[in-house]
Protein backbone atom coordinates (compact mmCIF):
# COMPACT_ATOMS: atom_id res chain seq x y z
CA UNK A 1 0.00 0.00 0.00
CA UNK A 2 2.71 2.39 0.68
CA UNK A 3 6.79 2.07 -0.81
CA UNK A 4 9.78 2.01 0.93
CA UNK A 5 10.28 5.96 0.59
CA UNK A 6 9.41 7.95 3.59
CA UNK A 7 6.01 9.56 2.68
CA UNK A 8 3.93 11.08 5.07
CA UNK A 9 0.25 10.64 4.85
CA UNK A 10 -2.85 11.51 7.20
CA UNK A 11 -3.69 7.80 7.36
CA UNK A 12 -0.19 7.75 9.73
CA UNK A 13 -2.51 9.92 12.08
CA UNK A 14 -4.99 6.73 12.65
CA UNK A 15 -2.17 3.96 11.90
CA UNK A 16 0.21 4.38 14.70
CA UNK A 17 -2.06 5.70 17.30
CA UNK A 18 -3.85 2.03 16.66
CA UNK A 19 -0.54 -0.06 16.82
CA UNK A 20 0.63 1.45 19.76
CA UNK A 21 -2.76 0.43 21.47
CA UNK A 22 -2.71 -2.47 20.45
CA UNK A 23 1.46 -3.23 21.01
CA UNK A 24 0.59 -1.53 24.37
CA UNK A 25 -2.59 -4.49 24.84
CA UNK A 26 -0.43 -7.41 23.79
CA UNK A 27 2.37 -6.79 26.07
CA UNK A 28 1.47 -5.00 29.52
CA UNK A 29 0.22 -8.17 31.15
CA UNK A 30 4.23 -8.83 30.61
CA UNK A 31 5.51 -5.71 32.07
CA UNK A 32 2.56 -6.37 34.92
CA UNK A 33 4.34 -9.76 35.69
CA UNK A 34 7.65 -8.55 35.75
CA UNK A 35 6.79 -5.24 37.68
CA UNK A 36 5.19 -7.65 40.84
CA UNK A 37 7.88 -10.39 40.41
CA UNK A 38 10.54 -7.81 41.80
CA UNK A 39 7.77 -6.74 44.97
CA UNK A 40 8.06 -7.39 48.35
CA UNK A 41 4.49 -8.51 49.97
CA UNK A 42 3.82 -5.43 51.16
CA UNK A 43 4.24 -3.37 48.25
CA UNK A 44 1.98 -5.97 46.29
CA UNK A 45 -0.66 -4.60 47.76
CA UNK A 46 0.12 -0.78 47.32
CA UNK A 47 -2.73 1.34 45.82
CA UNK A 48 -2.60 2.75 43.55
CA UNK A 49 0.01 0.16 41.76
CA UNK A 50 3.26 1.11 41.40
CA UNK A 51 5.36 -0.13 38.25
CA UNK A 52 9.24 0.65 39.16
CA UNK A 53 9.40 -1.50 42.70
CA UNK A 54 11.32 -0.18 45.48
CA UNK A 55 13.28 -1.93 46.56
CA UNK A 56 13.67 -4.80 44.06
CA UNK A 57 13.41 -7.96 45.34
CA UNK A 58 15.44 -10.27 43.49
CA UNK A 59 14.86 -12.81 46.58
CA UNK A 60 11.76 -13.99 45.06
CA UNK A 61 13.15 -15.07 42.33
CA UNK A 62 15.07 -17.65 44.32
CA UNK A 63 12.31 -18.53 46.38
CA UNK A 64 10.15 -19.02 43.24
CA UNK A 65 13.18 -21.46 41.78
CA UNK A 66 13.03 -23.29 45.35
CA UNK A 67 9.52 -23.73 45.35
CA UNK A 68 9.47 -24.89 41.29
CA UNK A 69 12.53 -26.94 41.97
CA UNK A 70 15.36 -28.13 39.83
CA UNK A 71 13.68 -31.42 38.90
CA UNK A 72 10.81 -30.14 37.76
CA UNK A 73 12.65 -27.73 35.75
CA UNK A 74 14.66 -30.77 34.32
CA UNK A 75 11.41 -33.07 34.23
CA UNK A 76 10.08 -30.27 31.53
CA UNK A 77 13.25 -30.45 29.57
CA UNK A 78 13.25 -34.47 29.30
CA UNK A 79 9.53 -34.34 28.87
CA UNK A 80 10.08 -31.77 26.02
CA UNK A 81 13.26 -32.48 24.24
CA UNK A 82 12.29 -36.32 24.46
CA UNK A 83 8.45 -35.42 22.53
CA UNK A 84 11.25 -32.79 19.82
CA UNK A 85 12.92 -36.29 19.45
CA UNK A 86 11.10 -38.82 19.05
CA UNK A 87 8.09 -37.41 17.65
CA UNK A 88 10.29 -35.80 14.87
CA UNK A 89 11.57 -39.21 14.27
CA UNK A 90 8.06 -41.02 13.84
CA UNK A 91 6.71 -38.38 11.76
CA UNK A 92 9.23 -37.84 9.14
CA UNK A 93 9.87 -41.17 8.20
CA UNK A 94 6.21 -41.59 8.15
CA UNK A 95 6.16 -38.26 5.89
CA UNK A 96 8.65 -39.99 3.84
CA UNK A 97 7.35 -43.39 3.19
CA UNK A 98 4.09 -41.81 2.18
CA UNK A 99 5.77 -39.17 -0.25
CA UNK A 100 8.75 -40.75 -1.41
CA UNK A 101 8.00 -44.79 -1.59
CA UNK A 102 5.97 -46.81 -3.48
CA UNK A 103 3.42 -49.56 -1.80
CA UNK A 104 -0.10 -50.84 -2.28
CA UNK A 105 -2.92 -48.78 -1.34
CA UNK A 106 -0.13 -46.04 -0.15
CA UNK A 107 -2.86 -42.90 -0.59
CA UNK A 108 -5.70 -44.92 0.88
CA UNK A 109 -3.73 -45.70 3.97
CA UNK A 110 -2.40 -41.76 3.99
CA UNK A 111 -6.10 -40.72 3.82
CA UNK A 112 -7.43 -42.88 6.77
CA UNK A 113 -4.30 -41.58 8.63
CA UNK A 114 -5.60 -37.77 7.93
CA UNK A 115 -8.79 -38.91 9.09
CA UNK A 116 -7.92 -39.21 12.58
CA UNK A 117 -6.68 -36.07 12.78
CA UNK A 118 -10.43 -35.12 13.14
CA UNK A 119 -10.97 -36.97 16.51
CA UNK A 120 -10.79 -34.59 19.34
CA UNK A 121 -8.27 -35.40 22.24
CA UNK A 122 -10.81 -35.57 24.91
CA UNK A 123 -12.12 -39.00 22.73
CA UNK A 124 -9.00 -40.94 23.19
CA UNK A 125 -7.59 -39.29 26.57
CA UNK A 126 -9.75 -41.06 28.77
CA UNK A 127 -9.04 -44.93 27.41
CA UNK A 128 -5.23 -43.78 26.88
CA UNK A 129 -5.23 -43.20 30.51
CA UNK A 130 -6.32 -46.77 31.24
CA UNK A 131 -3.90 -48.24 28.73
CA UNK A 132 -1.17 -46.28 30.40
CA UNK A 133 -2.52 -47.83 33.97
CA UNK A 134 -2.50 -51.32 32.07
CA UNK A 135 0.82 -51.11 30.88
CA UNK A 136 1.97 -49.73 34.42
CA UNK A 137 3.24 -46.47 33.08
CA UNK A 138 1.42 -44.20 35.24
CA UNK A 139 4.06 -41.65 36.91
CA UNK A 140 6.44 -42.54 34.59
CA UNK A 141 8.33 -40.22 31.92
CA UNK A 142 7.49 -43.06 28.91
CA UNK A 143 3.59 -42.23 30.40
CA UNK A 144 4.25 -38.82 30.06
CA UNK A 145 5.89 -39.49 26.77
CA UNK A 146 5.48 -41.94 24.68
CA UNK A 147 1.13 -41.25 24.39
CA UNK A 148 1.93 -37.23 23.42
CA UNK A 149 4.48 -38.67 21.00
CA UNK A 150 1.50 -41.04 19.19
CA UNK A 151 -0.43 -37.78 18.01
CA UNK A 152 2.06 -37.69 15.58
CA UNK A 153 -0.56 -37.51 12.57
CA UNK A 154 -0.16 -33.84 11.84
CA UNK A 155 3.50 -34.00 11.63
CA UNK A 156 3.26 -36.90 9.17
CA UNK A 157 0.91 -34.75 6.40
CA UNK A 158 3.10 -31.71 7.16
CA UNK A 159 6.06 -33.61 6.48
CA UNK A 160 4.80 -35.74 3.66
CA UNK A 161 3.51 -32.56 1.84
CA UNK A 162 7.04 -31.02 1.90
CA UNK A 163 9.10 -34.17 1.17
CA UNK A 164 6.33 -34.45 -2.03
CA UNK A 165 7.51 -31.13 -3.04
CA UNK A 166 11.59 -32.27 -3.01
CA UNK A 167 12.32 -32.43 -7.16
CA UNK A 168 11.90 -36.46 -8.06
CA UNK A 169 15.11 -36.12 -10.30
CA UNK A 170 17.54 -36.38 -7.13
CA UNK A 171 15.72 -39.36 -5.88
CA UNK A 172 16.03 -41.07 -9.15
CA UNK A 173 19.13 -40.66 -9.68
CA UNK A 174 20.38 -41.71 -6.39
CA UNK A 175 18.43 -44.65 -6.71
CA UNK A 176 20.37 -45.74 -9.97
CA UNK A 177 23.33 -44.89 -8.03
CA UNK A 178 21.63 -47.83 -6.19
CA UNK A 179 20.74 -46.09 -2.87
CA UNK A 180 18.25 -47.67 -0.47
CA UNK A 181 15.65 -46.28 0.92
CA UNK A 182 16.93 -45.65 4.26
CA UNK A 183 19.76 -43.93 2.82
CA UNK A 184 17.42 -41.68 0.91
CA UNK A 185 16.01 -40.62 3.97
CA UNK A 186 19.19 -40.15 5.65
CA UNK A 187 20.85 -38.55 2.97
CA UNK A 188 18.55 -36.51 1.13
CA UNK A 189 15.50 -35.87 2.26
CA UNK A 190 16.73 -34.82 5.44
CA UNK A 191 19.38 -32.77 4.70
CA UNK A 192 17.36 -30.81 2.08
CA UNK A 193 14.43 -30.59 4.61
CA UNK A 194 16.34 -28.49 7.43
CA UNK A 195 14.36 -25.69 7.90
CA UNK A 196 11.21 -27.64 7.75
CA UNK A 197 12.76 -29.61 10.55
CA UNK A 198 14.13 -26.87 12.87
CA UNK A 199 10.47 -24.72 12.43
CA UNK A 200 8.90 -27.88 13.25
CA UNK A 201 10.88 -28.47 16.50
CA UNK A 202 10.58 -25.26 17.70
CA UNK A 203 6.70 -25.31 17.46
CA UNK A 204 6.94 -28.79 18.87
CA UNK A 205 9.05 -28.14 21.65
CA UNK A 206 6.69 -24.57 22.70
CA UNK A 207 3.51 -27.04 22.38
CA UNK A 208 5.43 -29.26 24.80
CA UNK A 209 6.45 -27.35 27.33
CA UNK A 210 3.39 -25.62 27.48
CA UNK A 211 1.36 -28.90 28.13
CA UNK A 212 -1.08 -28.80 31.12
CA UNK A 213 -3.45 -32.08 30.70
CA UNK A 214 -1.81 -34.93 29.93
CA UNK A 215 0.92 -34.64 32.72
CA UNK A 216 -1.78 -33.85 35.29
CA UNK A 217 -3.49 -36.90 34.64
CA UNK A 218 -0.31 -39.08 34.24
CA UNK A 219 1.88 -37.87 37.24
CA UNK A 220 1.25 -38.79 40.80
CA UNK A 221 4.39 -37.42 42.34
CA UNK A 222 5.83 -34.55 43.33
CA UNK A 223 9.18 -35.92 41.68
CA UNK A 224 7.48 -36.26 38.25
CA UNK A 225 5.92 -32.92 37.95
CA UNK A 226 6.25 -30.76 35.01
CA UNK A 227 6.64 -26.54 34.87
CA UNK A 228 3.06 -25.93 34.15
CA UNK A 229 1.47 -28.15 37.18
CA UNK A 230 4.06 -26.49 39.10
CA UNK A 231 2.78 -23.05 37.79
CA UNK A 232 -0.77 -23.61 37.89
CA UNK A 233 -0.48 -24.96 41.71
CA UNK A 234 0.90 -21.50 42.73
CA UNK A 235 -1.73 -19.89 40.81
CA UNK A 236 -4.45 -22.44 41.51
CA UNK A 237 -7.04 -20.35 44.83
CA UNK A 238 -5.89 -17.58 46.91
CA UNK A 239 -2.61 -16.63 46.61
CA UNK A 240 -0.41 -15.71 49.12
CA UNK A 241 2.69 -14.16 47.80
CA UNK A 242 1.94 -12.32 44.11
CA UNK A 243 5.29 -11.38 43.92
CA UNK A 244 7.29 -15.08 44.40
CA UNK A 245 4.68 -16.68 42.03
CA UNK A 246 4.65 -13.89 39.36
CA UNK A 247 8.70 -14.80 39.41
CA UNK A 248 7.66 -18.50 39.07
CA UNK A 249 5.77 -17.57 36.21
CA UNK A 250 8.52 -15.30 34.68
CA UNK A 251 10.95 -18.17 35.21
CA UNK A 252 8.52 -20.45 33.36
CA UNK A 253 8.71 -18.27 30.32
CA UNK A 254 12.36 -17.55 30.15
CA UNK A 255 13.19 -20.24 27.93
CA UNK A 256 10.54 -20.22 25.32
CA UNK A 257 11.20 -16.25 25.69
CA UNK A 258 15.41 -17.24 24.95
CA UNK A 259 14.22 -19.43 21.92
CA UNK A 260 12.17 -16.59 20.81
CA UNK A 261 15.06 -13.91 20.39
CA UNK A 262 17.21 -16.05 18.78
CA UNK A 263 14.62 -17.77 16.59
CA UNK A 264 11.43 -15.75 15.85
CA UNK A 265 11.46 -15.97 12.32
CA UNK A 266 11.78 -19.99 13.19
CA UNK A 267 8.00 -19.70 15.39
CA UNK A 268 6.44 -17.63 12.87
CA UNK A 269 7.33 -19.87 9.98
CA UNK A 270 6.24 -22.84 11.98
CA UNK A 271 3.38 -21.35 12.51
CA UNK A 272 2.51 -20.31 8.53
CA UNK A 273 3.75 -23.56 7.79
CA UNK A 274 1.40 -25.49 9.94
CA UNK A 275 -1.58 -22.79 9.22
CA UNK A 276 -1.06 -22.21 4.86
CA UNK A 277 1.14 -25.11 3.32
CA UNK A 278 -2.14 -27.53 2.90
CA UNK B 1 31.35 -51.69 -26.22
CA UNK B 2 28.04 -49.49 -27.21
CA UNK B 3 25.72 -52.35 -26.40
CA UNK B 4 27.38 -53.58 -23.01
CA UNK B 5 26.98 -49.85 -21.90
CA UNK B 6 23.53 -49.45 -22.78
CA UNK B 7 22.32 -53.15 -21.25
CA UNK B 8 22.43 -52.04 -18.10
CA UNK B 9 20.83 -49.29 -18.10
CA UNK B 10 17.26 -50.81 -19.80
CA UNK B 11 17.99 -53.72 -17.26
CA UNK B 12 17.47 -51.36 -14.52
CA UNK B 13 15.03 -49.47 -15.81
CA UNK B 14 12.51 -52.37 -16.61
CA UNK B 15 13.54 -53.48 -13.28
CA UNK B 16 12.30 -50.46 -11.67
CA UNK B 17 8.76 -50.66 -13.85
CA UNK B 18 8.02 -54.38 -12.51
CA UNK B 19 9.11 -52.92 -8.96
CA UNK B 20 6.43 -50.06 -8.97
CA UNK B 21 5.36 -51.28 -5.38
CA UNK B 22 8.77 -52.95 -4.55
CA UNK B 23 9.32 -50.68 -1.31
CA UNK B 24 6.78 -52.35 0.90
CA UNK B 25 9.17 -53.75 3.24
CA UNK B 26 11.33 -50.72 2.97
CA UNK B 27 7.96 -48.92 3.55
CA UNK B 28 6.34 -51.20 7.24
CA UNK B 29 9.91 -50.52 8.18
CA UNK B 30 9.34 -46.46 7.82
CA UNK B 31 6.05 -46.83 9.00
CA UNK B 32 6.43 -49.14 11.81
CA UNK B 33 6.53 -46.94 14.65
CA UNK B 34 4.02 -45.08 13.36
CA UNK B 35 1.72 -47.91 12.67
CA UNK B 36 2.56 -49.48 16.56
CA UNK B 37 1.39 -46.10 18.20
CA UNK B 38 -1.17 -45.78 16.44
CA UNK B 39 -2.58 -48.96 16.69
CA UNK B 40 -1.96 -49.07 20.95
CA UNK B 41 -2.42 -45.02 21.84
CA UNK B 42 -5.57 -44.56 19.12
CA UNK B 43 -7.09 -47.57 17.51
CA UNK B 44 -7.73 -49.50 20.56
CA UNK B 45 -8.19 -46.42 22.75
CA UNK B 46 -11.01 -45.33 20.05
CA UNK B 47 -12.82 -48.44 20.32
CA UNK B 48 -11.85 -49.43 24.05
CA UNK B 49 -13.53 -45.22 24.53
CA UNK B 50 -16.88 -46.52 23.31
CA UNK B 51 -17.05 -49.53 25.17
CA UNK B 52 -16.74 -47.68 27.90
CA UNK B 53 -19.10 -45.72 27.95
CA UNK B 54 -22.05 -48.21 27.75
CA UNK B 55 -20.80 -48.88 31.13
CA UNK B 56 -21.07 -47.53 35.25
CA UNK B 57 -17.29 -47.46 35.98
CA UNK B 58 -15.60 -45.96 38.94
CA UNK B 59 -11.79 -47.31 37.53
CA UNK B 60 -11.66 -49.20 40.92
CA UNK B 61 -13.78 -51.67 40.97
CA UNK B 62 -15.98 -53.69 38.54
CA UNK B 63 -17.74 -52.61 35.41
CA UNK B 64 -21.59 -52.43 35.34
CA UNK B 65 -23.30 -52.88 32.40
CA UNK B 66 -25.42 -49.68 31.58
CA UNK B 67 -26.18 -49.77 27.86
CA UNK B 68 -27.06 -46.19 26.79
CA UNK B 69 -28.02 -45.32 30.22
CA UNK B 70 -25.24 -43.03 30.27
CA UNK B 71 -26.08 -40.76 26.85
CA UNK B 72 -29.94 -40.95 28.38
CA UNK B 73 -28.55 -39.10 31.47
CA UNK B 74 -26.22 -36.99 29.92
CA UNK B 75 -29.75 -35.15 28.29
CA UNK B 76 -31.39 -35.42 31.38
CA UNK B 77 -28.97 -33.70 34.07
CA UNK B 78 -29.53 -30.01 34.90
CA UNK B 79 -26.12 -29.25 34.22
CA UNK B 80 -25.98 -30.58 30.56
CA UNK B 81 -28.06 -27.54 29.50
CA UNK B 82 -25.74 -24.87 30.89
CA UNK B 83 -22.91 -26.51 29.23
CA UNK B 84 -23.91 -26.36 26.03
CA UNK B 85 -24.57 -22.87 26.78
CA UNK B 86 -21.52 -21.75 28.13
CA UNK B 87 -20.02 -23.65 25.53
CA UNK B 88 -21.57 -21.94 22.41
CA UNK B 89 -21.15 -18.41 24.69
CA UNK B 90 -17.70 -19.16 24.71
CA UNK B 91 -16.56 -20.65 21.79
CA UNK B 92 -19.02 -17.59 19.53
CA UNK B 93 -17.84 -14.93 21.60
CA UNK B 94 -14.39 -15.96 21.27
CA UNK B 95 -14.35 -16.84 17.69
CA UNK B 96 -15.75 -13.73 16.09
CA UNK B 97 -13.93 -11.09 17.92
CA UNK B 98 -10.50 -12.91 16.78
CA UNK B 99 -11.31 -13.27 13.46
CA UNK B 100 -12.10 -9.05 13.28
CA UNK B 101 -9.30 -8.32 15.79
CA UNK B 102 -6.22 -11.13 13.79
CA UNK B 103 -7.20 -9.76 10.19
CA UNK B 104 -7.12 -6.17 11.29
CA UNK B 105 -3.83 -6.86 12.94
CA UNK B 106 -2.40 -8.66 9.97
CA UNK B 107 -3.53 -5.71 7.71
CA UNK B 108 -2.35 -2.74 9.89
CA UNK B 109 0.86 -5.43 10.32
CA UNK B 110 1.54 -5.77 6.69
CA UNK B 111 1.07 -1.65 5.87
CA UNK B 112 3.72 -0.37 8.85
CA UNK B 113 6.89 0.15 6.72
CA UNK B 114 8.80 1.84 9.37
CA UNK B 115 10.25 -0.86 12.58
CA UNK B 116 7.97 -3.75 10.70
CA UNK B 117 10.06 -6.53 12.98
CA UNK B 118 10.02 -4.71 16.27
CA UNK B 119 6.32 -3.94 15.82
CA UNK B 120 5.95 -7.82 15.11
CA UNK B 121 7.97 -8.76 17.86
CA UNK B 122 5.42 -7.01 20.42
CA UNK B 123 2.15 -8.36 18.80
CA UNK B 124 3.53 -11.66 18.95
CA UNK B 125 4.74 -11.64 22.23
CA UNK B 126 1.79 -13.12 23.94
CA UNK B 127 3.18 -16.70 22.09
CA UNK B 128 5.68 -17.18 24.63
CA UNK B 129 3.14 -17.54 27.65
CA UNK B 130 2.16 -20.86 28.33
CA UNK B 131 -1.68 -20.97 28.46
CA UNK B 132 -1.54 -22.21 32.18
CA UNK B 133 1.23 -19.01 32.99
CA UNK B 134 -1.27 -16.75 31.11
CA UNK B 135 -4.16 -17.72 33.14
CA UNK B 136 -2.00 -16.98 36.50
CA UNK B 137 -0.70 -13.18 35.28
CA UNK B 138 -4.79 -12.65 33.99
CA UNK B 139 -5.89 -14.38 37.75
CA UNK B 140 -3.35 -11.51 38.85
CA UNK B 141 -4.83 -8.87 36.77
CA UNK B 142 -8.38 -9.96 37.41
CA UNK B 143 -7.93 -9.51 41.15
CA UNK B 144 -10.58 -7.53 42.94
CA UNK B 145 -8.94 -5.40 45.31
CA UNK B 146 -5.16 -4.79 43.57
CA UNK B 147 -5.87 -5.93 40.36
CA UNK B 148 -4.51 -3.55 37.28
CA UNK B 149 -7.90 -3.84 35.57
CA UNK B 150 -10.15 -3.22 38.21
CA UNK B 151 -7.63 0.13 39.11
CA UNK B 152 -8.12 1.04 35.43
CA UNK B 153 -12.15 0.43 36.06
CA UNK B 154 -11.89 2.67 38.58
CA UNK B 155 -10.04 5.03 37.32
CA UNK B 156 -12.66 5.61 34.65
CA UNK B 157 -15.61 5.74 37.10
CA UNK B 158 -16.72 2.41 37.40
CA UNK B 159 -17.12 0.46 40.37
CA UNK B 160 -14.84 -2.71 41.50
CA UNK B 161 -15.65 -5.71 40.24
CA UNK B 162 -14.44 -9.42 41.29
CA UNK B 163 -14.39 -10.62 37.64
CA UNK B 164 -13.09 -14.13 38.43
CA UNK B 165 -15.77 -14.94 40.85
CA UNK B 166 -19.18 -13.23 39.78
CA UNK B 167 -21.41 -15.59 37.63
CA UNK B 168 -22.37 -13.20 35.50
CA UNK B 169 -18.37 -11.72 34.63
CA UNK B 170 -16.71 -15.04 34.94
CA UNK B 171 -17.59 -16.36 31.13
CA UNK B 172 -16.71 -13.00 29.30
CA UNK B 173 -13.48 -12.37 31.58
CA UNK B 174 -12.27 -15.80 30.37
CA UNK B 175 -13.18 -15.31 27.00
CA UNK B 176 -11.16 -11.56 26.66
CA UNK B 177 -8.31 -13.65 28.20
CA UNK B 178 -8.19 -15.99 25.29
CA UNK B 179 -8.94 -13.33 22.85
CA UNK B 180 -5.73 -11.92 24.34
CA UNK B 181 -3.93 -15.22 23.91
CA UNK B 182 -5.19 -16.50 20.48
CA UNK B 183 -4.25 -13.69 18.60
CA UNK B 184 -0.48 -13.69 17.81
CA UNK B 185 -0.96 -17.22 16.40
CA UNK B 186 -4.11 -16.29 14.21
CA UNK B 187 -2.72 -13.16 13.06
CA UNK B 188 0.18 -14.69 11.90
CA UNK B 189 -1.63 -17.11 9.74
CA UNK B 190 -3.40 -13.98 8.64
CA UNK B 191 0.15 -12.13 7.67
CA UNK B 192 1.35 -15.75 5.67
CA UNK B 193 -2.18 -15.30 3.96
CA UNK B 194 -2.35 -11.87 2.77
CA UNK B 195 1.06 -12.63 0.80
CA UNK B 196 -0.75 -14.35 -1.33
CA UNK B 197 -2.78 -11.76 -2.49
CA UNK B 198 -1.04 -10.30 -5.97
CA UNK B 199 -0.13 -6.47 -5.61
CA UNK B 200 -1.40 -6.06 -9.01
CA UNK B 201 -4.54 -6.34 -7.73
CA UNK B 202 -4.17 -3.13 -5.77
CA UNK B 203 -2.23 -1.42 -8.07
CA UNK B 204 -4.60 -1.48 -10.22
CA UNK B 205 -7.60 -0.32 -8.05
CA UNK B 206 -5.39 2.33 -6.54
CA UNK B 207 -4.95 3.64 -10.47
CA UNK B 208 -9.09 3.56 -10.51
CA UNK B 209 -8.85 5.74 -7.18
CA UNK B 210 -9.98 3.54 -4.55
CA UNK B 211 -9.81 4.57 -1.14
CA UNK B 212 -7.96 2.06 1.58
CA UNK B 213 -10.64 0.95 2.89
CA UNK B 214 -12.63 0.01 -0.37
CA UNK B 215 -9.36 -1.94 -1.43
CA UNK B 216 -9.48 -3.89 2.20
CA UNK B 217 -13.11 -4.70 1.76
CA UNK B 218 -13.35 -5.64 -2.17
CA UNK B 219 -9.83 -7.30 -2.75
CA UNK B 220 -8.27 -8.16 0.56
CA UNK B 221 -11.75 -9.74 2.49
CA UNK B 222 -12.39 -11.74 -0.09
CA UNK B 223 -9.02 -12.78 -1.70
CA UNK B 224 -8.30 -14.01 2.10
CA UNK B 225 -11.28 -16.56 2.68
CA UNK B 226 -9.46 -19.56 2.11
CA UNK B 227 -7.30 -18.13 5.00
CA UNK B 228 -10.27 -17.41 7.01
CA UNK B 229 -11.80 -20.51 6.71
CA UNK B 230 -8.82 -22.13 7.98
CA UNK B 231 -8.31 -19.96 11.15
CA UNK B 232 -11.91 -20.60 11.89
CA UNK B 233 -11.23 -24.10 11.95
CA UNK B 234 -8.02 -23.99 13.49
CA UNK B 235 -9.57 -21.22 16.03
CA UNK B 236 -13.03 -23.88 16.77
CA UNK B 237 -10.19 -26.56 17.77
CA UNK B 238 -8.17 -24.78 19.83
CA UNK B 239 -11.04 -22.96 21.74
CA UNK B 240 -12.67 -26.48 22.41
CA UNK B 241 -9.75 -28.64 23.39
CA UNK B 242 -7.27 -25.76 24.51
CA UNK B 243 -9.83 -24.27 27.09
CA UNK B 244 -9.19 -26.65 29.91
CA UNK B 245 -5.62 -25.41 30.63
CA UNK B 246 -6.99 -21.53 31.48
CA UNK B 247 -10.02 -22.80 33.18
CA UNK B 248 -8.48 -25.12 35.52
CA UNK B 249 -6.41 -22.11 37.00
CA UNK B 250 -8.78 -19.27 36.84
CA UNK B 251 -12.33 -20.76 37.87
CA UNK B 252 -12.37 -24.52 38.03
CA UNK B 253 -15.43 -24.23 36.51
CA UNK B 254 -17.38 -21.84 38.74
CA UNK B 255 -19.15 -19.83 40.13
CA UNK B 256 -21.58 -22.42 40.36
CA UNK B 257 -20.46 -23.36 36.58
CA UNK B 258 -21.12 -20.54 35.13
CA UNK B 259 -17.57 -20.99 33.28
CA UNK B 260 -17.82 -24.95 32.95
CA UNK B 261 -18.18 -25.82 29.10
CA UNK B 262 -18.15 -29.56 27.78
CA UNK B 263 -14.34 -30.32 27.67
CA UNK B 264 -14.12 -29.33 30.94
CA UNK B 265 -16.53 -31.28 32.71
CA UNK B 266 -14.75 -34.50 30.71
CA UNK B 267 -12.12 -33.85 32.77
CA UNK B 268 -13.78 -33.24 35.77
CA UNK B 269 -16.13 -36.65 35.07
CA UNK B 270 -13.24 -38.46 34.67
CA UNK B 271 -10.46 -37.38 36.49
CA UNK B 272 -12.39 -35.87 39.74
CA UNK B 273 -15.54 -37.75 40.17
CA UNK B 274 -14.08 -41.35 38.80
CA UNK B 275 -17.32 -41.12 36.34
CA UNK B 276 -15.26 -42.95 33.25
CA UNK B 277 -18.18 -44.63 31.81
CA UNK B 278 -20.03 -41.39 31.84
CA UNK B 279 -16.86 -39.37 30.72
CA UNK B 280 -16.73 -41.29 27.87
CA UNK B 281 -20.05 -41.27 26.45
CA UNK B 282 -19.58 -37.10 26.77
CA UNK B 283 -16.43 -37.28 24.70
CA UNK B 284 -18.28 -39.30 22.26
CA UNK B 285 -20.76 -36.75 22.16
CA UNK B 286 -18.45 -34.18 21.56
CA UNK B 287 -16.68 -35.79 18.98
CA UNK B 288 -20.45 -36.14 17.48
CA UNK B 289 -20.09 -32.25 18.05
CA UNK B 290 -17.27 -31.59 16.28
CA UNK B 291 -17.74 -33.77 13.49
CA UNK B 292 -21.38 -32.06 12.46
CA UNK B 293 -19.23 -28.85 12.80
CA UNK B 294 -16.41 -29.94 10.46
CA UNK B 295 -18.87 -31.10 7.61
CA UNK B 296 -21.06 -28.18 8.04
CA UNK B 297 -18.19 -26.12 7.85
CA UNK B 298 -16.99 -27.29 4.50
CA UNK B 299 -20.49 -28.36 3.46
CA UNK B 300 -20.61 -24.29 3.89
CA UNK B 301 -17.39 -23.14 2.51
CA UNK B 302 -18.35 -23.53 -1.53
CA UNK B 303 -21.00 -20.55 -0.67
CA UNK B 304 -17.87 -18.23 0.58
CA UNK B 305 -14.37 -18.89 0.21
CA UNK B 306 -13.08 -18.35 -3.00
CA UNK B 307 -10.41 -20.42 -4.27
CA UNK B 308 -8.13 -19.33 -7.54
Amino acid sequence: MSDKRFRFTPSWLVLYPLLVLGALAAVIPFLWTLSTSLKGPEEVFAYPPRWIPSPFVWSNYADAFHIISGRTFLNSVIFAASIVLFQGLVTTMGGFAFARLRFPFRDQVFLLYLGTMMIPPQVTMIPTFIVVVELGWINTYQGLIVPIVAQGAFGTFMFRQFFAKIPNELYESARLDGANPLQLYLQLTLPLSRPVLTAYGVITFLTAWNMYLWPLIVVRSTEMKVVPMAIAELAGGFSRDRGVEMAAVSLSILPILVLWVIGQRWFVEGIALTGMKG
Amino acid sequence: MALSQAMPRVRQRTRFRLGANRDWPWALFFLAPNLILFLVFFAYPIVYGLYISLFDWKIIGPKKWVGIGNYVDFFGDDLTRKLLWNSIYYVVGSTVPLILLSLGIATLLNTVVYGKYAWRGLYFLPLVSSPVAAAAVWKWLYAKDQGLINYAFVQLGGDRIDWLYNTRWALPSLILMTIWQLLPFNTIVYLAGLQEVPRSLYDAAEVDGATGWRKFRDITIPLVTPTTFFVIMITLFSLLFGSFDIINVMTQGGPIDSTNVFVYNIYQNAFKFFRMGYASAEAYLLFLVVFVLTLGNWALQKRWVHYE
